[in-house]
């Protein structure tokens, strides 16, 4: 007989008559150890022919599987999951052919893994022949391998035409089979008896990550990266996955220091270079992001085979590289970035947003933004989704990102129609996604269908059982829109803080006044605080509720929000876009010797964004003498008195001569003010948000300017 | 004279270059025998009469499109035992000229001698040059013909009359003019020899040596595309590592990569020359300065090393001054710097100073360096410990870079330091007085900046009552003429002269008063313009115009004087946009300087809050750009 599939299983019931029935077909025998299943597993194997062994379970996946191969009857071996099954397309025909003729000993197989929507591909031996004495060792992570003279050799082969495609990742799965835990239990068992194996702290890393624990992750990686040879071949995903442990427990330096050092070595490595430009790119390192990104293109479109990469690493990187791009103002080769994304990986969300927000900025009409995000979102008919749960289920999220994509950019008429689409394919399937319901809802808000918005929010909140904070005021800001009083279900359905925030602002919208302390006049501390606390809580948490206000455009509601806080309200215009109303409230405060560093450097930096730059100067030099420990003043200083210069060097060349040393002058100051862009002192605009600057939201913002204190 | 035996002839081919025949005639002078000029007879300027007066027998004659067949009627008629080959814009270096007769005397088994070309970039060395041996001196015989229409070449005469015939290499330099950017587009030369070539690579389309030349013509005129196509097309000839030009192929490929911007393909250009002419320290430099582009600093830092290890070629290869050298070190110190490694830039950047001690960028990076990552107090010894200065201008140059890159204490110090050395002068003690009232200035002290400058502009106005212009009565009567004359002498000595000094201390004056420090009372008589400029000193005065703005701005700062700040910016501002060169560029470093010193409280702060070194090495490079050094990217 020439090929037999062999597998081991325990409690495999979900899967195996799927892993079996895509395969029984090309082979002449199934062997299946059990190793002690209490379902139906061994019932639907037996259903399939298969030929079944029993054996206590040991801690030790080598011994099962060498167990099974004991029992071979054919040439050739093909290893399998009970979680993996042959993918569609597979030619198994020439395959056996292939295998009849073939003078290899072993082959390689690609082995495709899910998790969440990132498809990660990695290449193992699989299929060797069985008359060669080849045997598994390693009692987790068991690896093929043959005796020469007395030591174990790890076997190679070339790659097979065999795909497979593996489930056994995905969190929910993995929850449920507690897989991770139980790879803790025998990892920690071998650690016992080798404590100096880099190979067995490195899995218990992982494990550990799956598990969520990331500071014991970070520690045990560690340990693996202190006695871990340079060579070994899972040393590169050994330096990944640390760097994601450093990173998920907060260690950002660190994680920029093992990045900084690893990418220098591993220049190939997509992944890891993506995730150094990501640090970069926080921590404002733009040009070295840039860099670190374009090497992950690069690297992305060789497949060498070396390291263990996402599949989608290529759309990531470009889109990230789009992204700073479009920072740097340079468009075209953003749109170019996108495109390159969007065309790798249709309707991916973030390269949808950017290129969204890049047209919207370009200044295309809303109608023509749709229609060009369409071409690019991947949407399929009807008929080609129909029936199909995974793919309805996945045309949703393509329906939903565009929708987002459009909401951000504040085209809320063409958004509207298409978050609808999609809550009324999704109903049948699982609820929605809280920020999708975000979004809609937010979306409902702006275009003012309050009571819609409202119900929305509430029907997430009843699926869920409870709402984020930021749904939780979204749903209180409706209700008092439409004139109404937080409905009685809120007490249960938000969490404690958030109630009692939405309660106390409702007080104040009603007019009861709880404490002298809240009048301005009286105490200059305590300013704008409501509820019965007065404390830093009831502060913060009247100007979120404002801020919020002001990000749906509820000018009127956020006012009597912000009571006495005038300066705070006047800064959240200025964040939301309403730059002349905001400019009008600041300036008069500035006036009366009221403003404060904050509203200082809020009016700076308005002056600098219309080029304004010795007057910009002049207020950030105020705001630093008011408070000399804002870097943001500082940072917006320098960088006005940078444009002035930049300023005065153009006129000169204008005016005067065009002698070289201007222009180098001039170039090298216009590329340090782009250096500091990145490190964040000024306000990111959304498309939405350029909208109400440009006069989309003056109407909104109409009645501050005209009837003040009136 | 018949008599007496000729030994090198000099054979020239000239058109239209009156000056520079004259130049390199003067260099020759003595040196050669006879001379033997062959002028093309359309030449229309005054070429042949030049080439008389300086006795040179004169062949005109009819251009026929083929240089060899020029050359070789210059040789036809040369009775020396040797000729020497020159261009009109070329001329002997006076240091070497000399040992030129000695190579005729004793080369008894020499057939020929290889003298280095250095292909002059600017007007003097220290502008960099291209070096490149050629086959210039050889024995007179009628066998040794020019071949080749364009780049026409003797050797291959040589060695067909005598294949055993030994090529020496000399030591005599040669410096050429003709590549000097200036001059090559005066005299369309490019366009000229592009067409010459375009013809010969018609006709013999296989041959590399044409594709090579009509590749640097290519990246000489601006076009690297073209450029690289050229030398790609040489490099697919047969044998092509055996070519006495294959390494500069190599390099001038990755020369035209990193004109289009290509630098990836640059480093895989580099590195295949690499394995072809592993000792060629120009590949590993280029190699170098690839890497730094894509962002592979450490593989940089290493070609660059390697570079530094072989040395400056010698032998056959053609180089560039500086490369495995002065150049190769400056741009170590460059990529430790970026990569915030400041001890190895620093060590680099004195290592550039040691190997070439005229060249002032490496010096100013380094204090400017120093002065943005905090460290400048550690440069007074450092430098004190890396050189050894002999005279007082090398010392005082220091300062001057000192003060320039706002060091003003270390200015202070390291003056300080020198006045026990015999070098010590007047135009150090002058130096000291304005690096003390700079740093007064910088340190928000604008009035004692004040008096300082004052009172040290006083006292030379009082010492040189000749020069002042509006001279205070009773005054001159009492000063001698000789006095005078001499205190003018003492006070004039070029750039780092005593004088120098005080025009920067006016400056400074002027812009204190300008930012209303100080009264008119205060300034007495003496005005602007009324000190001791001699008429050649009046260029320095208009470079120091600006001085003086930087650390008022530094000082209007750390005084948190609003109104003070703003009048300072007014200044500035006015001085960028309507003042002389040098005013518009100080104004423009003010700003920097300003700038910094809230991007350097930023540093400090986000340190305190632990913040990401990332961030941190942004705003350090930012600071580092501000100071005028370039990211070398």
């Amino acid at each position: 007989m020439l090929l037999g599939v062999h597998l081991i299983v325990r409690n495999e019931e979900l899967h195996l008559a799927q892993c079996l029935d895509s395969i029984r077909q090309w082979a002449d025998e199934l062997i299946v150890v059990d190793t002690g299943s209490s379902d139906q597993t061994v019932q639907i194997a037996a259903s399939r022919g298969a030929h079944i062994v029993h054996m206590a379970w040991a801690d030790d996946f080598a011994q099962a599987r060498n167990f099974g191969i004991g029992q071979a009857r054919t040439l050739w071996v093909l290893v399998l999951d009970a979680d993996e099954r042959l993918a569609d397309g597979t030619d198994m025909l020439q395959l056996r052919n292939k295998l009849l003729h073939s003078k290899e000993t072993a082959y390689r197989v690609v082995v495709e893994s899910t998790v969440e929507r990132q498809c990660i591909r990695h290449e193992a031996v699989r299929l060797f022949r069985a008359d060669q004495g080849y045997r598994y060792v390693g009692a987790i992570h068991e690896q093929l391998a043959t005796s020469v003279s007395g030591a174990w050799r790890d076997v190679d082969g070339p790659l097979s035409d065999i795909r497979l495609q593996h489930h056994g990742y995905e969190p929910g799965e993995l929850a449920r089979k507690r897989t991770a835990e139980r790879n803790g239990c025998i990892i920690r068992k071998l650690l016992e008896g080798q404590p100096d194996n880099p190979f067995h702290w490195y899995n218990l890393g992982v494990t550990l990550s799956q598990q969520a624990k990331a500071a014991e992750a970070s520690a045990a990686f560690a340990r693996a990266r202190a006695i871990v040879s340079p060579d070994a071949p899972f040393r590169p995903s050994l330096m990944l996955d640390s760097a994601r442990a450093l990173l998920a427990s907060g260690e950002e330096g660190a994680a920029l220091e093992l990045l900084t050092n690893e990418s220098k070595r591993y220049i190939n490595y997509a992944d890891l270079q993506l995730l150094y430009g990501e640090c970069l790119e926080r921590q404002g390192a733009w040009l070295e992001a840039k860099q670190a990104y374009t090497t992950a293109i690069e690297a992305s479109q060789v497949d060498n085979g070396l390291y263990l990469t996402e599949s989608d690493v290529n759309c990531r990187a470009c889109t990230a590289l789009a992204g700073l791009e479009r920072r740097l103002g340079n468009q075209k080769e953003a749109a170019r970035r996108y495109e390159q994304a969007l065309l790798a990986d249709l309707g991916w969300p973030e390269a949808l947003e950017g290129l969204a927000e890049l047209l919207h900025e370009a200044g295309g009409s809303d109608s023509a933004i749709a229609q060009t995000l369409v071409r690019y979102a991947g949407l399929e008919s009807k008929e080609n989704r129909a029936g199909d749960a995974r793919a309805e289920r996945n045309g949703v999220e393509k329906l939903r990102s565009l929708a987002h994509a459009l909401t951000l950019i504040g085209a809320y008429s063409s958004a509207v129609p298409l978050w609808r689409q999609a809550v009324v394919i999704a109903s049948a399937s699982a609820s929605e996604p809280a920020d999708a319901v975000a979004s809609f809802s937010a979306c409902l808000i702006r275009t003012g269908q309050y009571a819609e918005a409202a119900e929305v929010l509430a029907s997430m909140a009843r699926d869920m059982g409870s709402l984020p904070m930021t749904a939780g005021m979204d749903w209180a800001l409706c209700s008092w829109m439409e004139g109404r009083r937080l409905p009685l279900s809120a007490e249960h359905l938000l969490d404690a803080s958030t109630l009692l925030l939405c309660q106390a602002a409702e007080r104040r919208l009603l007019g009861h006044r709880q404490h002298a302390a809240a009048d301005a006049s009286e105490s200059g501390e305590a300013v704008g605080s409501i509820g019965s606390e007065g404390g830093a809580d009831g502060i913060d948490g009247a100007v979120m509720l404002m801020e919020r206000a002001v990000s749906h455009g509820l000018l009127r509601i956020a006012e009597r929000l912000a009571g006495s806080s005038e300066e705070r309200f006047a800064v959240s215009l200025h964040r939301h876009g309403y730059t002349t109303a905001a400019a009008d409230r600041l300036l008069r405060m500035m006036g009366t010797g009221h403003l404060g560093a904050r509203g200082l450097r809020t009016l700076g930096e308005m002056l600098y964004g219309r080029q304004l730059y010795s007057e910009s100067l002049s207020l950030y030099e105020r705001a630093v003498q008011h408070q000399p420990d804002d870097e943001h003043a500082r940072l917006g200083a320098a960088s006005a008195s940078i444009r002035l210069a930049v300023q005065a060097l153009t006129e000169r060349e204008e005016e005067r001569s065009a002698a070289a040393w201007l222009t180098e002058e001039r170039k090298r100051l216009e590329m340090a003010v782009i250096r500091l862009e990145s490190l964040g002192w000024r306000t990111m605009r959304s498309g939405a948000q350029r909208r109400r600057m440009s006069d989309g939201g003056a109407a909104e913002a109409d009645f501050l300017m005209h009837d003040r204190e009136g | 004279m018949a008599a007496r035996r000729k030994l090198i002839s000099l054979c020239m081919i000239v058109k239209d270059d009156e000056q520079g025949l004259a130049r390199c005639l003067r260099s020759v002078q003595g040196i050669v025998d006879e001379t033997i000029v062959v002028v093309d007879s359309s030449s229309v300027d005054r070429s042949a009469d030049v080439a008389r007066s300086y006795g040179a027998h004169v062949i005109e004659r009819a251009w026929t499109g083929d240089f060899a067949a020029a050359r070789n009627a210059g040789l036809e008629v040369a009775r020396g035992e040797w000729i020497l080959i020159l261009d009109a814009d070329e001329e002997f270096s006076e240091v070497t000229a000399a040992s030129l007769r000695p190579l005729a005397l004793d080369g008894h088994s020499v057939a020929g001698w290889l003298l280095p070309v250095w292909n002059m970039l600017g007007t003097d060395e220290e502008d960099g040059a291209t070096i490149n041996p050629v086959l210039r001196l050889f024995r007179n015989d009628p066998n040794h013909r020019f071949e080749g229409r364009i780049h026409e070449q003797i050797a291959v005469a040589i060695l067909r009359a005598n294949p055993d015939a030994r090529l020496a290499l000399g030591e005599v330099i040669i410096r050429h003019y003709g590549y000097r950017p200036s001059v090559v587009a005066e005299k369309n030369k490019i366009r000229r020899n592009m067409e010459l070539l375009l013809q010969a690579v018609e006709e013999e389309p296989d041959n590399p040596f044409h594709r090579y030349n009509l590749g640097v013509e290519f990246l000489r005129a601006g076009r690297p595309l073209d450029a690289l196509l050229s030398f790609r097309e040489a490099k697919k000839t047969p044998s092509f590592n055996q070519l006495s030009y294959a390494h500069l192929v190599c390099k001038y490929e990755v020369r035209s990569l990193h004109s289009l911007g290509r630098w990836k393909e640059a480093v895989d250009a580099a590195e295949e020359g690499i394995r072809l002419f592993n000792d060629y320290a120009d590949l590993w430099h280029t190699l170098a300065e690839s890497m730094s582009r894509i962002g592979r600093r450490h593989s940089a830092i290493m070609a660059a090393c390697y570079a530094l290890r072989i040395g400056q070629p010698k032998g056959i290869y053609h180089t560039e001054d500086g490369m495995g050298s002065h150049r190769t070190a400056y741009m170590l110190g460059i990529l430790y710097e970026i990569a915030g490694s400041y001890d190895a830039a620093a060590h680099w950047y004195s290592t550039t100073l040691t190997m070439k001690p005229s060249l002032l960028p490496p010096l100013h990076r380094l204090c400017r360096m120093f002065r943005v990552v905090g460290r400048s107090s550690e440069l007074p010894v450092m430098i004190e410990r890396r050189f050894t200065l002999s005279t007082e201008e090398a010392s005082i140059k220091i300062a001057s870079v000192l003060l320039d890159s706002g060091c003003t204490a270390e200015a202070i110090l390291w003056l300080r330091r020198r006045a026990a050395e015999p070098a010590w002068g007047t135009a150090s003690s002058s130096w000291l007085v304005l690096a003390e009232a700079s740093h007064a200035a910088a340190e928000g002290h604008l009035a004692e900046a004040c008096r300082r400058a004052i009172r040290a502009i006083g006292a030379v106005s009082s010492e040189t009552p000749g020069a002042v212009a509006g001279a205070r009565a009773g005054d001159g009567a009492s000063a001698s003429a000789s006095a005078s004359a001499s205190a003018s002498a003492r006070y004039s000595s070029g750039e780092y002269g005593a004088a120098a000094a005080y025009e920067r201390l006016t400056s400074l004056r002027r812009w204190l008063r300008a930012v209303g420090v100080g009264s008119d009372e205060e300034f007495g008589g003496v005005d602007a313009g009324s000190l001791p400029l001699s008429s050649t000193d009046e260029e320095n005065g208009a470079s120091s115009a600006g001085y003086g703005l930087a650390p008022i701005m530094k000082g209007a700062v750390s005084t948190n004087d609003a109104g003070l700040l703003e009048q300072v910016l007014k200044q500035v501002l006015a001085s960028v946009a309507d003042g002389t060169d040098a005013a518009a560029q100080s104004g423009s470093a003010a700003l920097a300087a300003y700038a910094d010193c809230h991007l350097g409280e930023a540093e400090r702060l986000l340190a305190a809050r632990t913040a990401s070194s990332a961030t941190r090495q942004v705003l350090r490079s930012v600071r580092l750009l501000l100071a005028g050094c370039e990211r070398g990217e």
